[in-house]
């Protein structure tokens, strides 16, 4: 990802997240992949059970989540598997969302957040498992 | 290392590429695949799943659920952009029913 792409990511993914999702959106996202993210993608929540069973994810994995919007699929899959989770994603004000939430639902001591795409802060071997949901397509 | 991703149907003619590639997320146009990259990055046991026909649904659940909404969800938005993200649902679904892009499951390992 070039700097070009990142600022144009981080533009139209600010204004995203800045928003509060209305009642009816929540609803609507309810009825198409399960969840009340605040997503708009095509990964559902049987298709994120799907992808923690093929990582294997359980306690005490460290998880990474790249471009994790609000933490979907990231806050689920340690709300799901008690895994810990990173959530990385430009936009800071998703991130906020992501925290609060974690907070909310008792996961805060497993959840962590940067605000990142390129040049990650880990050492190489840091994570158990990686997860991206349509963010390289 | 998993993730869900969108690709281009394998062995399409060029206008039919061209067509994926406008009704697509942008890096459906990304030169190199999937399998290679993670491989070059050291992974292996590099499986993939099609989950097109999920895709499909939720391309047209998205629509279908968002339509009759639409004129409160536009409000919440600035001007033109949810138009914008129908019309391009409407564009990919086709794309999608076409079998121009499909959709998959990505599951690799280091160790």
């Amino acid at each position: 990802m070039t700097a070009r792409d990142e600022l144009q990511a981080l533009g139209l993914f600010q204004q995203r997240y800045g928003n509060r999702p209305s009642p009816t959106a929540r609803r609507i996202e309810q009825r198409v992949i399960g969840g009340d993210w605040g997503a708009n993608g095509f990964t559902t929540m049987a298709q994120a059970d799907t992808l923690a069973g093929g990582l294997g994810l359980s306690a005490g994995d460290r998880l990474l989540d790249l471009g994790s919007g609000r933490g979907w699929p990231g806050l689920y899959l340690a709300a799901r598997t008690g895994c810990r989770v990173v959530l990385a994603d430009l936009p800071l004000e998703g991130l906020r969302v992501a925290a609060d939430r974690a907070a909310a639902e008792g996961l805060a001591d497993r959840v962590g957040v940067v605000a990142a795409a390129s040049g990650l802060p880990f050492r190489a071997g840091s994570c158990d498992a990686v997860v991206h949901t349509d963010v390289l397509c | 290392m998993g993730f869900y991703t969108i690709v281009e149907a394998p062995g399409l003619p060029p206008a039919a590429r061209r067509r994926a590639r406008a009704a697509g997320p942008r890096a459906v146009a990304m030169r190199s695949d999937h399998h290679r990259l993670l491989r070059a990055a050291g992974f292996r046991d590099v499986t993939e799943r099609d989950v097109t026909p999920a895709f499909a649904a939720t391309a047209a659940a998205w629509l279908a659920e968002t339509e009759p909404h639409a004129d409160q969800l536009a409000r919440l938005e600035p001007p033109g952009a949810f138009q914008q993200r129908q019309a391009d649902r409407r564009s990919m679904l086709a794309a999608i029913d076409d079998r121009l892009l499909r959709r998959v499951l990505l599951l690799a390992r280091t160790r």
